[in-house]
C-alpha cells in the first residue's frame, strides 16, 4: 500500500517557565491510503500534541523537530500559502464540539455550500447539487429540509454530520478526528462510529483517530498505536493488539475498563518535564525487572506489524 | 429508606407563547440502605435535574421525597441543614466542582467548619483532613495546592473526600467518571466502591455509560424523556430488556464490543 | 509571564512614588496658594518648575495638590461605587426573581441618562461643593460595577463548586462572601483602578465647567478652566496639569491590565 503520511522522528516540545515540556518524543509512524489508524492513549501523553504537529496547529512556544511527509513533502517546511493549500482540502478535521463548530446564524446549506466553492470550481447551481448529494451520502433521510435549517434546529449527531458534509466537500486523503467521542453518550457515539464511516467508504481517504475511548477505537480501527508519555509503546492490528496485548500497560488499560473488572492501575504518568532515562512505564509496571529500572527500551518489532517497547521481549 | 414519589420538574420559558418543558416527568423510585441505584439514560434525559432536586439544589415542580419516612420536600433551615448532611453529590466535571480560588485543604476544612465538625484551625481539624485524604489516596502534598494543579482523578478524590467527612446516608453520583480516562476510572471507580463498603451509604449513581453501571449498580432505572420506562435488578434489565427504548439502547450498546 | 512580575513591580514602585509626593504634596509647597503677582505668567523656570498662573502662583505645586484632592475624590467615590454596586449586583444575581426584576429597572433608569448630565442634574438640584459632588458622582457610577457583578453571579451560581458548598449546607450569606465574592471582585481589580482615572477626569470636567470644587481650592479642572483664558500667552497654565493629569490616569490604567492578567489564578497553569 502507499504511504500518504509519513512520520519521522518528531519531537515535539514546550518551552515554559518550569522546564521544557517533552510531549512528543522520537515518533515514527507511517499512515497508509484508505487505512484507519487509532492513536490511544490517556490524557496528557501527547497524543492530541502530535495530531496538532501533523496540520502545524501549535501555540508559539512549541517546537517540532522531525519530518512529516504528507504525499511525499515535508508539512514542516511548507510554506503558508501550501500549508492553506492542505488543511481542509487535502486533509479534514473533525473537531471536538460539533455544537460550536457551525455558525449559528447561517443556514446549514450555506455553510456547506461554501465549503464546497472554495474547495471545487462549480456554479451555484452545482453546488447546491453537490451538498445535497453529500448530505444524502451521509445518511440524512430528507436533505432539502435540513439545508434550510439552522444548526440549533440539528441535534449533536446531525451537527456532526453537517460538519462531516463540509469536510468532504474537498475529497480529502486524510481525515484527522481529535476526541470525537469526548463527552458523548455511549449512545451517541455509534453515530459517529457510522459517520466516520460513511466519510471513509465515500472519499477513499486514510483516518486519524485520536482517542482515549478504547471500546470506540476497538469499534473502528484497522491499526492502533498506544502512547504512553510522549512515546509510542505499541502499535499493530487492532485484532492482534487487543487480543494479544503486549505493553504491561496496554494490557492494564484493557484490564481496568468496567467489563473487564475493572482492575486497577495504580499511580499516576511521570512528568513530562524531567523524563526518566529509564523505561517510562517502570513505576507503575507489574512486570518490571532489575534491567527495566537502568535502561530505556526501543520500539522493538515482535512480527511483520506489531511493535512493542518493553524490554521483556527482547 | 430514600424514596421519591410522582417527582416532576417543568422549567417555563417565554412570557408571551409559554412553552414549558418537562425534564422529569412523574418519576417514582425508592433506595434501600447501602443499596447502589444506577440511572441510565441519554443526556438531556433529565437525570440532572433529578439530581439536583434529590439535593435540594433545584425547586421540585410536584410530588414528594421522603428521607428515613420523613417527607423533605418543602423543609427549610436547620432541617434542610441536617438533610443536606445526609444527603451528598459528587459532579461530572472536575474542572468546576472546586473554587480555583481556594486551595485543596481550605476545600476540605470549608465542610468541617460548615458543619462544625472540628473548630477553626484547630489540631483536630488537621487530624480529621488527614485521614480523610488518606482514606481517598491522596498525599498531604496535595493539600497545599490549587484545584487547578490537580489531574481530573486527583479532583474527583478531594471531592468525595469532602463528601466522606460528613457520613452521608445518601451519596449522590452525578456520572463522576465521564471525563476521565479508563485507568483512572477504574481507581475511582473502587475507591467509590470501598468506601460504600466501609461507610455504607447508599448511592443513586447516574451514569450513561451501560459498562459501568453494570458493574458498580446493584438495581437499575432507565429513564427516556424525563420518564422512567423501565426499572429492576441490573440482571434483570440487562438480560431481559422489556421496553422498547432499553432494548435500542442495549442492541446499541452490544454493537460497540 | 515572567515579565509580567517586573512590570507589576516597576508600576506599582512608580505609582507608590508619585502617589507618597502626591499625599506629601501640601507640606512641600505650602506656598502654592499665595499671590505673586509680579511673577504672573512665566514660562516654566528654576523656581517654577511649570511656569507660574496669571496670579503668580507655582504651578508644580499648584497641579499635585490640585490632583491630590481629585485622587482622594475619586478613591472615596469609586468605593462607595463597588460598595453599592457588590450589594446590588450579588444580590439581585444570586437570588433573581422579584428582586432582580426591580433591580434590572432601576439599572436601566441610571444607565438611560448620560451619566456626566445626570450628575450636572444632581449638583445643580443639591448646589456645588465636594459632598454633592461626591453624591452625584456616586449616585451614578456604581451601576458599572452592579452590571458587572450581576452577571457574574449569574453565571458563577451555576457552577458546580457554589452548587457543591451549598450542598455541603453552607447558608447563603457563607457562599456569597467565601465563594462568590473573591471569584467576582478580582476581575474588578482593574476595572477599579481604570474607573479612578475615570473619575478622577469627571471630577476635573465638572471643576471645569464651574460645578465642582470651588476656588480658591486647586483642583485640575479648575486650573485647565482658568488657564483656558491665557491659552496663547500662556500654553503652560493648560499643558502642567493636563499632562500631570494623564500621567496618572494612564498609570493607574496600565496597573489595572497588568494586575489582571497577574492575578489570573491559572497563570502558572501550562496550557498545551
Amino acid at each position: 500500500m502507499e504511504k500518504l503520511l509519513e512520520i519521522k522522528n518528531l519531537c515535539t516540545h514546550f518551552d515554559s517557565r518550569n522546564g521544557c515540556v517533552n510531549a512528543v518524543c522520537n515518533v515514527n509512524m507511517d499512515i497508509h491510503r484508505r487505512q484507519i489508524i487509532g492513536l490511544i492513549g490517556e490524557t496528557g501523553c501527547g497524543k492530541s500534541v502530535l495530531g496538532q504537529s501533523v496540520l502545524k496547529l501549535l501555540p508559539k512556544n512549541a517546537c517540532i523537530t522531525g519530518k512529516i511527509l504528507f504525499e511525499g513533502k515535508d508539512i514542516l517546511k511548507m510554506s503558508v500559502k501550501e500549508l492553506r493549500a492542505v488543511r481542509g482540502h487535502k486533509i479534514a478535521f473533525i473537531c471536538q464540539n460539533p455544537a460550536e463548530a457551525l455558525n449559528p446564524l447561517m443556514k446549514n446549506g450555506t455553510q456547506i455550500m461554501e465549503s464546497v466553492r472554495i474547495n471545487q470550481a462549480l456554479s451555484k447551481k452545482e453546488c447546491r447539487e453537490t451538498s445535497i448529494d453529500l448530505l444524502n451520502i451521509l445518511g440524512f433521510s430528507e436533505p432539502k429540509s435540513i439545508m434550510h435549517k439552522y444548526p440549533n434546529e440539528l441535534s449533536g449527531g446531525m451537527k456532526q454530520r453537517v460538519l462531516a458534509a463540509m469536510g468532504m466537500s474537498g475529497y480529502p486523503s486524510l481525515l484527522i478526528a481529535d476526541e470525537p467521542t469526548k463527552g458523548l453518550d455511549a449512545i451517541k457515539r455509534r453515530q459517529v462510529i457510522a459517520t466516520i464511516r460513511k466519510f471513509t467508504e465515500t472519499t477513499g481517504c486514510a483516518v486519524l483517530i485520536i482517542t482515549h475511548d478504547l471500546k470506540f477505537a476497538s469499534a473502528i480501527c484497522d491499526t492502533i498505536a498506544v502512547m504512553y508519555a510522549g512515546e509510542i509503546v505499541e502499535t499493530g492490528d487492532m485484532e492482534a493488539l487487543f487480543n494479544d496485548p503486549k505493553h504491561p500497560y496496554l494490557m492494564a488499560l484493557i484490564k481496568s475498563q468496567p467489563c473487564k473488572g475493572l482492575n486497577v492501575l495504580n499511580g499516576t504518568v511521570c512528568s513530562l518535564i524531567d523524563l526518566p532515562s529509564n523505561c517510562r512505564f517502570f513505576d507503575r509496571c507489574s512486570y518490571a525487572a532489575g534491567i527495566c529500572q537502568d535502561q530505556h527500551p526501543d520500539l522493538l518489532t515482535l512480527n511483520e506489524a506489531h511493535r512493542v517497547r518493553c524490554l521483556k521481549y527482547v | 429508606m430514600f424514596e421519591v414519589r410522582n417527582l416532576s420538574k417543568v422549567y417555563n420559558s417565554g412570557v408571551i407563547n409559554k412553552a414549558s418543558l418537562k425534564a422529569v416527568d412523574d418519576v417514582t423510585f425508592s433506595v434501600d440502605r447501602g443499596e447502589t441505584v444506577g440511572i441510565i439514560g441519554e443526556s438531556g434525559c433529565g437525570k440532572t435535574s433529578l439530581a439536583k432536586m434529590v439535593l435540594k439544589l433545584l425547586k421540585i415542580s410536584s410530588g414528594s421525597m421522603y428521607l428515613n419516612g420523613e417527607d423533605v420536600s418543602s423543609i427549610r433551615g436547620e432541617k434542610l441543614k441536617s438533610y443536606r448532611r445526609k444527603v451528598q453529590i459528587i459532579f461530572q466535571n472536575p474542572e468546576s466542582s472546586i473554587n480555583p480560588h481556594m486551595k485543596i485543604y481550605d476545600c476540605i476544612a470549608e465542610v468541617l467548619r460548615i458543619n462544625k465538625l472540628a473548630s477553626r484551625k484547630s489540631e483536630d481539624e488537621k487530624a480529621l483532613i488527614y485521614q480523610l485524604i488518606s482514606m481517598v489516596g491522596l498525599q498531604q502534598e496535595h493539600l497545599n495546592r490549587y484545584s487547578w494543579e490537580l489531574s481530573g482523578g486527583q479532583i474527583q478524590r478531594v471531592a468525595l473526600s469532602r463528601v466522606l467527612a460528613l457520613k452521608p446516608e445518601l451519596l449522590v453520583a452525578d456520572e463522576p467518571t465521564s471525563m476521565l480516562d479508563v485507568s483512572v476510572q477504574a481507581q475511582v471507580l473502587t475507591l467509590l466502591r470501598s468506601m460504600q463498603r466501609e461507610q455504607g451509604f447508599a448511592m443513586l449513581f447516574i451514569s450513561h455509560d451501560l459498562d459501568v453501571v453494570r458493574v458498580m449498580c446493584d438495581r437499575v432505572i432507565v429513564m427516556f424523556m424525563g420518564k422512567i420506562v423501565e426499572s429492576g435488578t441490573v440482571d434483570q434489565v440487562f438480560s431481559h430488556p422489556c421496553h422498547n427504548y432499553t432494548k435500542s439502547l442495549l442492541e446499541e450498546y452490544e454493537c460497540l464490543r | 509571564m515572567k515579565n509580567n512580575k517586573h512590570i507589576i513591580i516597576a508600576l506599582t514602585v512608580l505609582t507608590a512614588i508619585l502617589l507618597l509626593f502626591v499625599i506629601i504634596s501640601p507640606y512641600l509647597f505650602s506656598a502654592s496658594y499665595d499671590l505673586d503677582m509680579k511673577n504672573a505668567l512665566q514660562a516654566p523656570n528654576s523656581a517654577h518648575l511649570f511656569g507660574s498662573d496669571n496670579l503668580g502662583r507655582d504651578l508644580f505645586g499648584r497641579s499635585f495638590i490640585g490632583l491630590r484632592l481629585s485622587l482622594a475624590l475619586a478613591l472615596v467615590i469609586q468605593i462607595t461605587c463597588l460598595f453599592m454596586g457588590a450589594i446590588f449586583g450579588t444580590i439581585s444575581g444570586y437570588y433573581g426573581g422579584v428582586i432582580d426584576k426591580v433591580y434590572i429597572m432601576i439599572q436601566d433608569v441610571v444607565m438611560s441618562f448620560p451619566s456626566l448630565i445626570a450628575s450636572l442634574c444632581l449638583i445643580a438640584m443639591l448646589g456645588p461643593g465636594i459632598h454633592t459632588l461626591i453624591i452625584a458622582l456616586s449616585c451614578t457610577g456604581w451601576v458599572t460595577y452592579a452590571r458587572l457583578i450581576r452577571s457574574e453571579v449569574v453565571s458563577l451560581k451555576e457552577l458546580d463548586y457554589i452548587q457543591g458548598a451549598r450542598a455541603i449546607g453552607a447558608s447563603s450569606g457563607y457562599v456569597l462572601f467565601r465563594h462568590i465574592l473573591p471569584n467576582v471582585l478580582r476581575p474588578l481589580i482593574p476595572l477599579f483602578t481604570l474607573m479612578i482615572g475615570h473619575t478622577v477626569l469627571a471630577i476635573s470636567g465638572l471643576g471645569f465647567l464651574g460645578f465642582g470644587v470651588q476656588p480658591p481650592t486647586a483642583e485640575i479642572g479648575l486650573m485647565i478652566k482658568d488657564g483656558l483664558t491665557y491659552i496663547t500667552r500662556a500654553p503652560w497654565m493648560i499643558l502642567a496639569p493636563g499632562l500631570l493629569l494623564c500621567l496618572y490616569v494612564w498609570l493607574f490604567n496600565a496597573l489595572g491590565d497588568e494586575l489582571q492578567e497577574w492575578l489570573n489564578p491559572k497563570k502558572d497553569y501550562l496550557h498545551i
